[in-house]
């Protein structure tokens, strides 16, 4: 149980509880959730705080309480498949960038500079404006906007490992690229992927609820913290609960993730860190050693 | 420096080559039949002779490379086609829309300036103060903060409560306030940290030590001593800021009902309008492209360090 011990002190617990419960509501949404999120009840319409509807009623009557909770499944699924999927392509491309060189690498770096001077929420707009709006393109969207960052990182790792003795050293003992890409490079790179993605979580729970505020993401009646928002807009005089509950949500996981990152960023590389900071992990660790 | 500049100006070609590639592949890349996307978008009957003769009109039955190269003859002679849903020249209506997005970039960006460079100089001032403490905290809430949620709060109390500021629509410098500040107001917090940190760094280094000892005030030693050092800092943050202050256009133009490019590259996403959308990603990246250039080449200048480097 220590690596678990340790985890709960480089995050703190006021992040890890923030991020943690927003992964239980996304995991367990639709046991805890009161009401189908989708399911309209026009007598209910505009209902505000009542012990029925704990968070009010929408517009069309449906539970706000509800598609909150929906919206942090929405989000949160949307966030890890596009860091599963940007961070495995990212990588590949990277690695073999990073590990073969030349023509290939100039290619894949050149492709990343362009990824890099044009804002992500463009390149993901114009895909979704050529595929058509559904919450599949948007993650496919968002997945083609974030494969750079990674891509340039791993590329980076990479070809800092190579020229080091030990990756000669096999070359030498015979050892196939393919072994030493996998066994020995991709292991270096997934580390500093992680770190970077635990940072990035948050401006891509952004960029979904960016894109769906525009229209051009999550569809309905398929609830999203943008997409309520923006639904909402139009009644912001009469209830404004209804615009600033999602918005108070998505502020909220945006927090709280990205507090995950900097602290595990901090815990990464600790010449970054405060002498506060510093002096207050190595207390923990000395502890961890003698325990 | 001049070898330097010229490598920089290359590579940034070849980034807008690279742009201009993506940009008609939006066309080429279509998923389905777009002459026959097109015929529909233009109404009427749509037959196997209307949409060969789209096809014949766009020449989609040419080679990719000769389309791309005719395309790009177009695009250099200023005639960027015409909208499939309005029929009207992309290129005169995004000239009709770029007073809005002018006075959103500019006007975002001057909120970020004022915003970043007062806060971040009265935390370096009175370091952990209660101005200090009020940005920090401040900065990291309002790093996490949607800009459309602030835009709809801002909407909300000014608008909807106060009614102070006009809420809608693009009407005299009255109607710029909301937008700009929804714009510029996170950026500006992210500035003002950075700008608090590079201060507070340069003020423990030995020549801070030294002018101290010498009995000038702090004032003067934030200003004539360590200000310097913050100026790459601070120029690379400022020429990203352009950036995301244009990306800002897209969400922001939008709520307030604004009539520019932004809400033009929003609304051709929106109804699959191709051309309006390559015209838009197109000038869009090659204004990044651009700007990028630009504060490479400014830092370059101002860095004294660089500088020196690039020479020997």
């Amino acid at each position: 149980m220590t690596w678990l011990r340790t985890t709960f002190r480089v995050v703190g617990w006021p992040t890890l509880l923030l991020v943690s419960s927003f992964a239980f509501i996304a995991i367990f949404g639709s046991v805890i959730s009161p009401y189908d999120p989708a399911a309209q009840n026009l007598s209910h319409s505009m209902q505000s705080f009542s012990a029925e509807h704990w968070l009010g009623a929408d517009n069309l009557g449906r539970d706000t309480l509800s598609r909150l909770i929906a919206g942090a499944q929405t989000t949160l699924i949307g966030v890890v498949t596009v860091l599963l999927l940007a961070g495995t392509i990212g990588m590949m491309l990277g690695t073999l960038a990073g590990y073969f060189g030349g023509w290939l690498d100039e290619i894949v770096m050149r492709f990343c500079d362009f990824g890099f001077s044009v804002p992500s929420l463009f390149v993901a707009l114009a895909f979704v404006g050529v595929f058509g709006p559904s919450y599949t393109n948007m993650i496919l969207a968002l997945s083609i906007a974030w494969v750079p960052i990674y891509a340039r990182l791993t590329r980076g790792v990479v070809a800092a490992a190579v020229s080091q003795p030990y990756i000669e050293s096999l070359r030498v003992l015979g050892a196939s690229p393919a072994r030493i890409i996998f066994r020995h490079l991709v292991p270096v790179a997934l580390g500093q992927v992680l770190v970077y993605a635990s940072a990035d979580a948050g401006l891509l729970a952004l960029a979904i609820a960016n894109l769906s505020f525009l229209g051009l993401g999550v569809q309905p009646p398929q609830a999203e913290w943008g997409q309520m928002l923006v639904s909402a807009m139009p009644y912001i005089q009469e209830a404004p609960r209804l615009v600033i509950l999602p918005g108070i949500a998505l502020t909220l996981l945006v927090i709280g993730f990205n507090l995950l990152g900097e602290r595990i960023a901090l815990a990464k590389n600790p010449r970054a860190m405060s002498r506060r900071k510093l002096s207050l992990r190595r207390a923990i660790f000395k502890k961890e050693v003698e325990a | 420096m001049l070898r330097t500049i010229l490598h920089r100006a290359v590579s940034a070609a070849i980034l807008i080559v690279i742009a201009s590639v993506f940009s008609f592949m939006i066309i080429a890349a279509f998923p389905g039949n777009v002459a026959a996307l097109i015929a529909e978008m233009r109404g009427g009957f749509v037959s196997h002779e209307v949409v060969a003769a789209v096809a014949e009109e766009y020449r989609l039955n040419d080679p990719l490379v000769l389309r791309y190269f005719h395309w790009l003859g177009e695009v250099l002679q200023g005639n960027l086609g015409s909208s499939l849903r309005t029929g009207e020249s992309v290129a005169a209506a995004m000239a009709q829309r770029l007073e809005p997005t002018i006075v959103l970039v500019l006007g975002g960006s001057l909120v970020t300036l004022v915003m970043g460079v007062s806060l971040g100089f009265a935390g370096a001032m009175w370091p952990n103060g209660v101005i200090d403490q009020i940005i920090r905290a401040f900065a990291v809430f309002n790093v996490s903060l949607p800009k459309f949620f602030l835009a709809a709060m801002l909407i909300y109390i000014f608008g909807v409560q106060l009614q102070m500021l006009p809420t809608f629509g693009f009407r005299g410098p009255l109607s710029w306030i909301l937008p700009c500040i929804a714009v510029g107001a996170v950026p500006g917090a992210l500035l003002s940290r950075l700008i608090r940190v590079g201060l507070e760094e340069a003020m423990s280094k030995p020549y801070v030590i030294t002018a101290k000892s010498k009995g000038f005030g702090r004032r003067r030693i934030l200003f004539r001593d360590a200000l310097p050092n913050i100026v790459p800092v601070f120029l690379t943050t400022f020429g990203m800021n352009i950036a995301f202050v244009t990306q800002s256009s897209l969400i922001i133009e939008p709520i307030f009902s604004w009539n520019g490019i932004g809400a033009y590259f929003v609304e051709a996403a929106r109804f699959r309008d191709l051309p309006v959308l390559q015209s838009c990603l197109l000038m869009f990246s090659i204004l990044f492209i651009l700007v990028n250039l630009m504060v490479d080449l400014i830092v370059m200048m101002a860095d004294p360090l660089q500088r020196r480097a690039k020479r020997a």
